[in-house]
């Protein structure tokens, strides 16, 4: 007698729960204040694990809560919030390497409250089950079978499990895929270093740069290609050396270019096959007067030549005309003194860029 | 009186359906458990329907549909197991009663039957697989203002357990299977009904 009213006191308290457990995890469907979900991603690693528990409350959130929000009954995300902004907010789950795409804030459901770990309620309701089934047993060995009982048993249990599998467990299937961070290179700029070399300057983001194989150089509209000698200097930067002097030399003064580099690098996953357009920019040498002195600055990676024809005299008259040219290095200068005398001209030639050009100044007095 | 020879025959039918489910069963848990897909290249590691460890350039890559499809194949997986408990008790039970076990043969029918409920959940889970593989094998090379970017390509290797749900290979497994329990069960009950009748007999007799 007692043995029946146990079995009986039980098996109402097994409904009872029963009941209870799947409102909640129907909670979400139907917009209860409450509602658990079972964790199914491992977005959330290590803070949530798949088959975890977590309890969800309609409470308010801020940035760094873990929320659920959801797009459909069985669309629903797990995830911590890390931005809210103008009506919508951004969530990322802990595991993954970048935020989800922002969502309204209305389909934020619930603010995840508490987890219950797959290692305790797992082994409590297989525990709970074998309980009820020892409580139990006498029903079960003794109870007769009719043809049928067992096949209809399996099957409504199997569409139950079905159906509860695809409820509990809210599915977040992005059509985006996983998050993989690929490669990324691209021109940040390129530029001409005072000895003649170029650098170029990447972006490079989830590799590294790694050897160049190959590098060659030629001028814009002309066939002959150099080889040139090109080697990564740090993870973003390819240095190339060997170019022709005499290539830049009538870039500067011709107007020829852009340069043209060809380089294939090796990154890691990959080869880089870039073609680089260096346009150098041009300065025209800077002639400067001090107290009698003539400084005349090549600014530029290439060297240049300057015709300079003085014209100086001590009293009014005839002057001494003097004519010299000189080739000014890259980043070279000269300085021709012309302080002893009383009077003194200067001018200086040059081919700038196809131009030729003619600077004349009064040096003295 | 008992056909002997007829139960003996149903025995046999019984037991090689049973054995042929425990077979396809087991091949079907494999494929369920086991790698599907070694991946090398800058995107490596192992491609499987419950688990999977890919790692791309460089980083653990976490996919929420292959996670979804694992979570998923729980429902192939019970199935599957359900099938193979019930094809060995019928083999073992048959086999001590020198005849068919009319419970656990309408068990196993059962269990075929709640694995063709299963088989659209695996028919998803496949597409899924089949989809998440083209995406990882894809091709990464790009232009950008650097220039031509060829990253090296990504290769996949079948491994055995792929074979079993390549093309519609566990359909044409699974549906003769399930027809065939629902028939040696429909069997067993008619030789039941006939034995009862064939009792009633021998007692008026």
């Amino acid at each position: 007698m007692a043995r029946l009213r146990l079995a009986k006191r039980s098996a109402i308290l097994g409904a009872v729960l029963l009941l209870l457990v799947i409102v909640l995890f129907l909670g979400r469907v139907a917009g209860f204040p409450a509602a658990v979900v079972i964790v199914s991603g491992r977005s959330m690693e290590p803070t949530l694990h798949v088959g975890d528990i977590v309890v969800g409350v309609k409470l308010p959130y801020n940035v760094s809560d873990i929320v659920i929000w959801c797009a459909g009954p069985t669309y629903c995300v797990v995830h911590r919030v890390v931005e809210i902004k103008d009506g919508v907010i951004v969530t990322k789950g802990d595991n993954n390497p970048s935020p989800d795409p922002p969502v309204p804030k209305s389909l934020v459901r619930y603010k995840v409250v508490g987890v219950i770990r797959w290692y305790v309620w797992l082994p409590a309701v297989l525990l709970a089950l074998l309980a009820y089934a020892y409580v139990h047993r006498e029903y079960f060995l003794k109870r007769q079978v009719s043809p049928g009982d067992v096949a209809s048993l399996m099957v409504v249990f199997f569409v139950v499990f079905n159906a509860a599998i695809a409820l509990l467990a809210p599915t977040y299937y992005s059509p985006r895929g996983g998050v993989m961070e690929t490669p990324e290179v691209t021109l940040k700029g390129t530029s001409v270093t005072m000895n003649g070399n170029v650098l170029i300057n990447l972006n490079v983001r989830n590799t590294r740069l790694l050897s160049v194989d190959s590098c060659e150089a030629l001028v814009y509209g002309e066939k002959r290609e150099y080889v040139c000698e090109a080697i990564v200097v740090s993870n973003s930067q390819i240095l190339v050396k060997g170019i022709p002097k005499s290539l830049l030399e009538r870039m500067l003064e011709e107007r020829v270019g852009p340069l043209i580099i060809k380089v294939k690098a090796k990154i890691v996953f990959g080869v880089l096959n870039g073609i680089y357009y260096v346009y150098p920019t041009w300065r025209r040498p800077e002639v400067t007067i001090t107290n009698g002195s003539v400084m005349i600055i090549n600014p530029n990676p290439a060297s240049l030549r300057v015709n300079v024809t003085t014209y100086a005299a001590n009293r009014p008259g005839p002057a001494n005309v003097s004519f010299k040219s000189y080739v000014l290095e890259a980043g070279g200068s000269v300085r021709i003194d012309l302080s002893k005398y009383r009077y003194a001209y200067i001018r200086v030639e040059y081919l700038f860029q196809g131009k030729h050009v003619i600077i004349q100044k009064r040096v003295r007095p | 009186m008992r056909d002997k020879e007829g139960l003996k025959g149903l025995g046999v039918i019984v037991v090689g359906v049973a054995a042929y489910g425990v077979v396809v069963n087991t091949a079907l848990l494999f494929a369920m458990m086991a790698p599907l897909y070694l991946l090398s290249g800058p995107v490596r590691g192992s491609l499987g329907i419950v688990t999977y460890s890919i790692e791309a350039f460089g980083r653990t890559y976490y996919s929420p549909a292959l996670d979804m499809a694992s979570f998923l194949s729980i429902i192939v997986i019970t199935s599957s197991t359900l099938n193979v408990a019930a094809g060995l008790a019928v083999t073992y039970l048959t086999l001590k009663r020198k005849e068919p076990h009319i419970i656990a043969t309408e068990a196993l029918m059962a269990s075929s039957l709640t694995l063709l409920i299963s088989l659209g959940t695996l028919s998803g889970i496949r597409r899924i697989i089949t989809y998440e593989l083209a995406r990882l094998t894809r091709s990464y090379s790009f232009t950008s203002t650097a220039g031509a970017v060829q990253v090296y390509s990504v290769h996949a290797h079948a491994l055995p357990a792929a074979t079993i749900l390549r093309g519609e290979t566990y359909l044409l497994l699974t549906i003769p299977y399930t027809l065939a329990t629902v028939v040696s069960y429909a069997l067993v009950l008619r030789n039941a009904g006939r034995a009862e009748v064939l009792k009633k007999e021998s007692l008026k007799e």
